[in-house]
């Protein structure tokens, strides 16, 4: 996104301020499951195949109502962004889940449609996050510890059958040259929330994270990227601070 | 029937109110769909294999794409691979295929660009011209030949054949064979000699690690060996296990020699390969085990393993793990550096591979590191007790390897 881009969106938000007939504060909690996917290309890899994983997230929701419509969000979270890469075939059995662990600030506008308690709503939005962790689970085929050392003569039938998997469990450890931590790109939710008798709000939403950063710095030429796509559905409450403040 | 002014107003509010929620929520997604071309475009990233190699530009690309996905030492290699490929794709796009001069200059083209790569299995064969091989760790040794005489030359097989069995090996438990074995897909010659020596030492020498092709002449030496280390005469104080020459082979051969000799599981370092196609993208290590054989014994008394400058591969990784054991000792030069396993290519998705039906790459698949944390690819593994063989020693009747290997048990 162009700051120019940038500019016009807030530009535009500000002049929809004039509309405001009562500005509020809420804030929250939310969590929530989602499934992410690497975007890249490994078709030079046999039997390779990069696949979606399922995460968690959780977040705290802060919500400026400037009107009844529309409303500014941003919710600080902390957020899983996993995949997996499998090997298939004879390969079989040889696998590694990246659980990789990130705290994301979205920022977002919140466009609000119906009239009564039950509301439906649209966020729109930008994220930067911060790549937190890493876990790296999997099992790989162990060339130093091979199965045929009394020599039988079957023929294997899976990668297992010539080498001991070594399976692991262990935290990645980020490397400066190759891993980029930041990571930005746009979010989109589509939510419904209810609104209860002393103005707290429930709401249940889905939710797309999609990265426009690399995963990796650009360390090589010829570099493949990798991206973060990242489908999720949360449920959550607001409080509004008037309550929380006594005033109702 | 007309609206009032009121009414006109509100319904004029309402309208104008629709039309601002409706711009700001359309211009949004404008926004947002526009991010999607921030990302860069993923191309497909094709197999060297499969590139067509009908010109020195195809060549290049499937080469220098092959070497920048597969090769497994990137992290610890100095080689400037992006350098590489701007100073040398403009060179091969000058290059005809069809062009016997053109063809020498690319040859030495791909020597330029390779000469410092650390991996000393890496041999590169021009398949789609005259199959010729270079080896980047050959030439160097021969440099370094041409400074220190003796370094790259492997010993006299004479040493083998005729020193060792008649002045080293008691005569009567002399044991020695000869078989035709297939090593890389060509026919070699796989020898054999055990005994004991001074009946208190128990010796195996092999030039390669080829057990599961043992043959006729070979069997009854590796029994001997075997058999004599399973019922182990109280007169042995040690054993030798002589790898000199030897240009490695078969992994499972490991387990089968050491791992008659532990009835625990050894942990002698680990190795790594590649998870991606980045040049960093590498899995975790891996613990490189022997694994005790059924019947094995645990051997307490000392294991020498003798290895030089022309122990290759295998012969290496076996210095490596007897020196890793209590009571291993490992006696000679210096090995010669080429550390990393291979497999075929597919097993690892790294490793050897052959860019454009042009040029064969022999290379690692997987990255070793000993115990002590050290990566000796390259530079070769350096023996607990450094003793170098000499051409005048040869001459006189005497392997002066294998005499420190004797005292050294003869002491212990």
């Amino acid at each position: 996104m162009s700051i120019r881009q940038l500019t016009l969106f807030i530009s535009l938000i500000i002049l929809g301020l004039p509309a405001i007939s009562r500005a509020q504060f809420f804030i929250g909690l939310e969590a929530g499951g989602n499934k992410n996917s690497l975007i890249t290309n490994n078709s030079n890899q046999a039997f390779t195949s990069y696949d979606s994983k399922s995460g968690i997230s959780v977040g705290v929701p802060i919500l400026y109502e400037l009107n009844d419509w529309f409303a500014l969000r941003a919710t600080p979270s902390y957020m899983q962004k996993n995949y997996t890469i499998n090997r298939t075939g004879f390969f079989n059995g040889i696998y590694q889940d990246n659980m990789n662990g990130y705290l994301q600030l979205p920022l977002m506008g919140q466009f609000s449609f119906g009239e009564d308690q039950l509301k439906g709503y649209v966020n729109l939005g930008v994220y930067g996050a911060y790549w937190l962790s890493g876990k790296v689970k999997g099992a790989e085929a162990n060339v130093l510890n091979p199965v045929d050392s009394s020599y039988t003569t079957v023929a294997p039938s899976n990668i297992a059958g010539i080498n001991n998997l070594y399976p692991y469990n262990e935290k990645y450890t980020f490397n400066p040259t190759k891993d980029n931590r930041m990571e930005f790109g746009w979010i989109a939710g589509i939510g419904i929330s209810y609104e209860t008798n002393n103005g707290n709000r429930f709401f249940i939403e889905g939710r797309r994270t999609y990265s426009f950063t690399d995963q990796q710095k650009k360390y090589m030429i010829n570099q493949t990227p990798r991206y973060n796509d990242t489908y999720g559905i949360n449920v959550g409450f607001l409080m509004s601070l008037d309550n929380l403040s006594g005033r109702y | 029937m007309a609206l009032g002014p009121n009414k006109q107003s509100i319904q004029m509010k309402k309208i104008n109110y629709f039309l601002t929620r409706l711009s700001i929520t359309g211009f949004c997604f404008f926004i947002i769909s526009s991010f999607s071309s921030c990302r860069k475009d993923i191309t497909p990233v094709n197999a060297p294999q499969n590139y067509t190699g009908n010109n020195f530009s195809d060549v290049f690309e499937s080469f220098w794409n092959g070497m920048n996905n597969n090769y497994v030492f990137w992290s610890i290699d100095s080689t400037n691979w992006d350098r590489v490929y701007t100073t040398y794709k403009p060179l091969f796009a000058k290059l005809n295929l069809l062009d016997t001069t053109d063809n020498n200059t690319a040859l030495n083209y791909f020597q330029q660009m390779t000469a410092g790569l650390i991996d000393s299995h890496y041999t590169l064969t021009y398949v789609g011209y005259n199959n010729q091989q270079f080896s980047p760790s050959f030439d160097r040794k021969l440099k370094i030949n041409s400074i220190t005489p003796d370094s790259i030359y492997s010993l006299p097989q004479a040493m083998f054949d005729s020193l060792i069995p008649l002045k080293y090996i008691d005569p009567s438990s002399l044991k020695k064979g000869l078989d035709s074995v297939t090593q890389n897909g060509s026919t070699s010659a796989f020898e054999a000699v055990s005994g004991t020596i001074q009946n208190k030492i128990l010796y195996l020498y092999f030039n390669s690690f080829s057990f599961t092709q043992t043959g006729p002449n070979v069997s009854p030496v590796l029994n001997y060996f075997f058999d004599t280390l399973a019922k182990l005469p109280p007169s042995i104080k040690g054993i030798v296990i002589d790898v000199r020459g030897n240009g490695g082979g078969e992994i499972v051969d490991l387990d089968y020699l050491l791992g008659s000799m532990i009835t625990k599981p050894l942990t002698f370092g680990y190795t790594r390969s590649k998870n991606g196609n980045g040049r960093l993208d590498y899995t975790p290590w891996a613990p490189a085990i022997v694994t005790p054989q059924q019947g094995a014994v645990a051997i307490a008394l000392p294991i020498v393993v003798l290895a030089d400058h022309t122990s290759v591969s295998m012969a290496e990784i076996t210095a490596m793990a007897i020196k890793s054991l209590p009571n291993g000792k490992f006696i000679g030069t210096t090995t010669w550096g080429a550390n990393g396993p291979l497999a075929p290519a597919v097993y690892y998705n790294a490793g050897q591979f052959t860019a454009g039906s042009y040029v064969n790459v022999y290379t690692s698949s997987t990255m070793f590191k000993y115990l002590d944390g050290n990566i000796y690819e390259g530079k070769g593994v350096p023996p607990d007790i450094f003793v170098k063989e000499t051409s005048a020693a040869y001459h006189s009747g005497d392997d002066q390897q294998l005499d420190a290997a004797i005292n050294y048990i003869n002491n212990h």
